[in-house]
């Protein structure tokens, strides 16, 4: 061959491999990108994308966003069918109307297939948590439960029932008791779209539920009625939680906890490395313990939130968001993530000694997976949340009383569903 | 002898209330400032204590954290290029057609109602279809596309201040220069505008400062590469957490170039106008 | 009345184009308002008329139900309760910031030892970045270890519940939308002040009238424009108000500070109903547009000399 054909052919060659290169490029390494919301997860996980870059070369972008309208940038995201992430990571309670809108993807398939995936090492009610209608929607990623949260220097033993909560929670009130060197007795996020998560335990404590089974709505019965009750009476009544509190929101309940305003706190599991870290809490980090929910006349329900990796329906590169999720949410990937900050809700990585020492809601955990409560698993959840939350909200303030707000939260779930 | 020194004492009381008026604002609007850049120096385990802490060791440690990340430089940038761009384009349109609209009724009640109208929409309504039309328009997370998104939402607010300050220039020196053989452009450009300075500063500054400040838009709009500063600020308050101490800190920086701004626009606002040409 | 074009006409492009420069200067912002403007409000139109939520959103069809949405939400005590909400907190907070906003414009309409101190004191709140605004001022207001609280004990008056008793929380509201807000009527206010030619004051005070006479026949005659301007801004920002409130108080306690941006807000993201929240926003629009005719008039109609 002449000179100039040798040429020819080569640049002919090298043209078309440069054309086809991202067509390859893309086969191989397909950029997955997921929404994290900004903290200890995204941190964990941006440890878990590294291992899993480092040992397959294929990339994955973790990418942090503020807590600001958080739900609302991805649903309206989903909604606009972007793809500008793959996956989003987030808590299990907006599954079910995220997965009847067709806006995430389901795992089955995927799962099925792989071999060594083992699903049936999370606990079944993580399980349940992460399903709607039977389907696979979300890959768990953490566990975290509202627990209770207390002084030890001053509660030396953690209160078994409800009763005992509230009995610690009158003594240690100033406006009952002068001598408490906490000013109130008991707190919680009551602001609104929080009050659910923390009525839940006492709910389920008195055996009562807001649906049976998934159909008739049982929020005006004696089991809640009694539960409500007692939960708005300990404000209203007893005076044992701040006045505000329908304005508290988790940050003013970590504050409340450092500075030694409270006794006794609903909590979030995720929480306590700072309240335990004594750079950040230098009051009160020897001195707080947490403790799974108090029993009621029903025993101890403790409200499981998983989180997890949700699927946009959207997306052009499932299989390598599905290839990342295997691995970070397998047996490997979610001891990396627990050892980086997180807390994979896997049996084997919480019966993991090494993991467990230092991290006290492990125990509590292993407890409350196997007695906890989850969320919704309707497609109107989010509704139903809502007319609860509203009414909940009057109750506390003192506008209504809890009967009423229960009596007028059920008539309204009944409309949404449609149903008894 | 006696009117004189009732209105010496008259310019000696408006002087007594203008102070105090001035103070009396100046404390009210200023002290939340005061108090976040108060927080920004204080040590971590005194920032929330209940009663307050007043005297504490002042430290730097949150400026450092804060000046120690990248993505804070990169968003500082960011929302550098766009409240520039942003200013000079809203500045630009919105004031052409204010003039349009004031001398010659320009597109008259229609366009009047229709910048009123969109106005109206609370950024919440756009969210969604913005992230529609921007993403198929390969806008999102860019910024031109924030530029874009920020010049349709502050236009209508220029649009009726420079209309305003518009109708409060008498037209006769525009009349006047028109028929010494100006062109209506050129009227616009060496009578109006100069006459109407003051309205331009103010609006300039509102532009400004609100690009520097706007959050809903930023937010939405962008993933990652365009965030601006106010954004970068939201994320930092965490599920469970606020970091307050470097809140506080973004916060304080966030305030300085307004400050500077403000600090150069007093000159154009000294009480008075006087420009030759207008006779008492 | 439209200025006359006494200029000699000439045939030319640019005598053309000079001779309806009116038109053509507003053709930029035409062309903005219909790229970027006028698709999210067909959108949300299109929404308002069909059944849209957060499950059939991405359904290929949504099913047209013409004005049910409309009605649903006239009917609906939620948008009610906003309606009114809404309506306390834009009168209060206009109100109170065109009243402020002309007392600190007039004290700074005149050169005084420290004004340009003062001034950038004054205007503060206008420089602070509205999430760092709402949550600082959500600390502020605890009832626990807020500043509030603290100055209230100091001078022996117990402490307020600002942002928990359903009450107290409107007027927390308003009070940190005033607080936020002024500084910019008191700015625009300045402009139209400083507008004002000097020489009108000298020679009324020449004729002895006394200060109150001088802002009653001069300054607010003077400053109709302006003023007309920064209420109609205020008005409209008033009933739109939504990220100072959502750092604030969410909404809460319960609903008592969900005015309407934030009902459109709980109707779309909440309640999952995007079709409501879209005849909610046509709504406000039409409330908008009912509130400012009267003033829109009062501007095209005449001028001050």
């Amino acid at each position: 061959m002449s000179l100039k054909r040798r040429t020819l052919l080569g640049a002919g060659t090298a043209v078309a491999l440069a054309l086809a290169a991202p067509g390859l490029a893309q086969a191989e390494l397909a950029n997955v990108t997921i929404w994290v919301q900004s903290g200890p997860e995204a941190e964990a996980l941006g440890e878990v994308a590294k291992a899993y870059t480092d040992s397959t070369g294929n990339p994955v972008t973790i990418s942090p966003q503020g807590r600001a309208g958080w739900r609302q940038r991805y649903e309206t995201a989903l909604a606009a069918g972007s793809t500008e992430f793959d996956g989003v990571l987030h808590i299990s309670r907006f599954v079910p109307a995220l997965a009847a809108g067709g806006l995430i993807a389901p795992y089955d398939d995927y799962i099925a297939g792989a071999a060594e995936y083992d699903a049936d090492d999370f606990p079944e009610i993580i399980q349940s948590e992460m399903k709607y209608d039977g389907t696979w929607y979300m890959m768990p990623t953490d566990i975290t439960l509202e627990t209770l949260v207390y002084r030890t220097d001053l509660i030396p033993e953690a209160p078994e029932t409800w009763d005992d909560l509230r009995e610690n929670a009158l003594k240690f009130t100033q406006s009952h008791n002068p001598d408490s060197p906490t000013k109130y007795g008991f707190a919680y996020a009551g602001s609104p779209g929080n009050v659910m998560a923390a009525f839940l335990g006492i709910m389920g404590g008195h055996g009562g539920d807001f649906l049976d089974g998934e159909s008739c709505v049982t929020t005006d019965s004696p089991e809640v009625t009694a539960a409500w009750k007692m939960f708005v009476d300990m404000k209203n009544e007893d005076k044992v939680t701040p006045p505000d509190i329908n304005a508290w929101d988790y940050p003013e309940l970590l504050v409340g906890l450092q500075n030694g305003t409270l006794a006794q706190a609903q909590f979030f599991t995720a929480g306590m490395p700072i309240l335990n870290d004594c750079a950040q809490s230098p009051d009160v980090c020897e001195n707080l313990a947490l403790v799974a929910q108090p029993e009621g006349p029903m025993g101890s329900k403790t409200r499981v939130n998983p989180l997890g990796v949700m699927m946009n329906a959207q997306s052009p590169n499932k299989d390598a968001l599905w290839a990342f999720l295997e691995f970070a949410t397998g047996k490997e990937g979610a001891l990396i993530y627990s050892e980086a900050g997180g807390q994979s809700p896997r049996s084997s990585v919480l019966a993991n000694e090494e993991i467990a020492a230092g991290r006290p809601w492990v125990p509590e955990v292993l407890k409350a997976s196997k007695a906890g409560m989850g969320t919704l698993r309707i497609a109107e959840s989010r509704e139903v949340a809502e007319a609860f939350d509203r009414y909940a909200q009057q109750a506390i303030a003192g506008q209504i009383t809890p009967e009423e707000s229960l009596i007028k939260a059920a008539e309204e779930m009944r409309a949404i569903l449609g149903g008894c | 002898m006696a009117r004189m020194s009732s209105i010496r004492s008259r310019s000696a009381a408006r002087l007594a209330i203008t102070y105090l008026t001035a103070v009396l604002l100046g404390a009210f609007l200023s002290l939340p400032l005061l108090w976040i850049v108060l927080t920004s120096f204080k040590p971590t385990a005194q920032l929330l204590t209940s009663p307050p802490t007043w005297i504490f060791s002042p430290t730097l440690e949150h400026f450092d954290a804060v000046f120690a990340r990248p993505e804070f430089w990169r968003a500082l940038v960011n929302t550098a290029i766009v409240t520039v761009s942003t200013t000079f384009v809203t500045l630009s349109v919105g004031t052409m057609a204010a003039y349009g609209m004031a001398r010659d009724r320009a597109g008259g009640a229609p366009l009047l109602y229709t910048t009123l109208a969109i106005r109206a929409l609370p950024p919440i309504v756009l969210g969604l279809p913005l992230f529609v039309v921007f993403t198929r328009t390969g806008l999102i997370d860019t910024l031109p596309g924030l530029t874009v998104a920020y010049t349709a939402f502050m236009l209508p607010n220029t649009i009726w201040l420079m209309l305003g300050f518009f109708q409060s220039v008498p037209k006769s020196l525009e009349e006047a220069a028109l028929v010494d053989g100006c062109t209506r452009f050129g009227a616009f450009l060496r009578i109006a505008l100069p006459l109407a300075r003051p309205g331009l500063v103010v609006t300039g500054f509102y532009n400004a400062v609100g690009a520097w400040n706007h959050f809903f838009f930023g937010l939405t709009l962008s993933t990652a590469d365009a965030r601006t500063l106010p954004v970068y600020a939201a994320q930092l308050i965490g599920e469970y957490s606020i970091r307050w101490g470097e809140v506080s800190a973004i916060g304080a920086i966030l305030v300085m170039p307004p400050i500077v701004l403000v600090i150069l626009m007093q000159r154009h606002l000294a009480g008075g106008l006087t420009l030759g040409g207008v006779k008492g | 009345m439209p200025m006359e074009k006494t200029r000699p006409s000439g045939t030319g492009l640019f005598d053309r184009i000079d001779r309806n420069i009116g038109r053509v200067m507003i053709a930029p912002a035409i062309i903005v308002f219909l790229c970027v403007s006028l698709y999210p409000f067909l959108f949300n139109f299109w929404m308002a008329t069909h059944n849209v939520s957060l499950l059939n959103i991405r359904a290929p069809e949504w099913a047209w139900t013409g004005t049910r949405n409309f009605l649903r939400i006239l009917r609906d005590p939620s948008t009610q309760g906003a309606l009114i909400r809404t309506a306390i907190f834009a009168s209060a907070t206009v109100t109170l910031q065109l009243t402020l906003g002309m007392l600190g414009a007039l004290a700074f309409n005149r050169a005084f030892r420290g004004k340009a101190a003062l001034m950038v004191l004054a205007l503060v709140p206008m420089m602070v970045t509205p999430i760092v605004v709402g949550i600082s001022w959500r600390m502020m207001l605890n009832y626990d270890w807020g500043l509030a609280n603290y100055f209230l004990d100091l001078v022996g008056s117990g402490p307020l519940q600002w942002l928990s008793n359903p009450r107290m929380a409107l007027i927390s509201v308003i009070l940190v939308q005033v607080w936020w807000g002024m500084s910019f009527a008191m700015l625009v206010i300045l402009g139209g002040l400083a507008a004002i030619p000097r020489s009108l004051y000298e020679a009324a005070e020449v004729d002895g009238a006394s200060d109150l006479r001088m802002f009653f026949h001069i300054t607010l005659p003077m400053l109709r424009p302006v003023l007309l301007i920064v209420g109609t801004i205020k008005v409209i920002d008033a009933l739109r108000e939504f990220d100072l409130i959502y750092s604030l108080t969410g909404g809460g306690p319960g609903d008592a500070t969900r005015v309407f941006a934030l009902e459109l807000y709980y109707t779309a993201y909440e309640r999952g109903n995007f079709g409501m929240s879209a005849a909610q926003a046509l709504l406000l629009m039409l409330l908008v547009l009912i509130l400012t005719v009267p003033l829109i008039r009062l501007l095209t109609s005449k001028e001050p000399t």
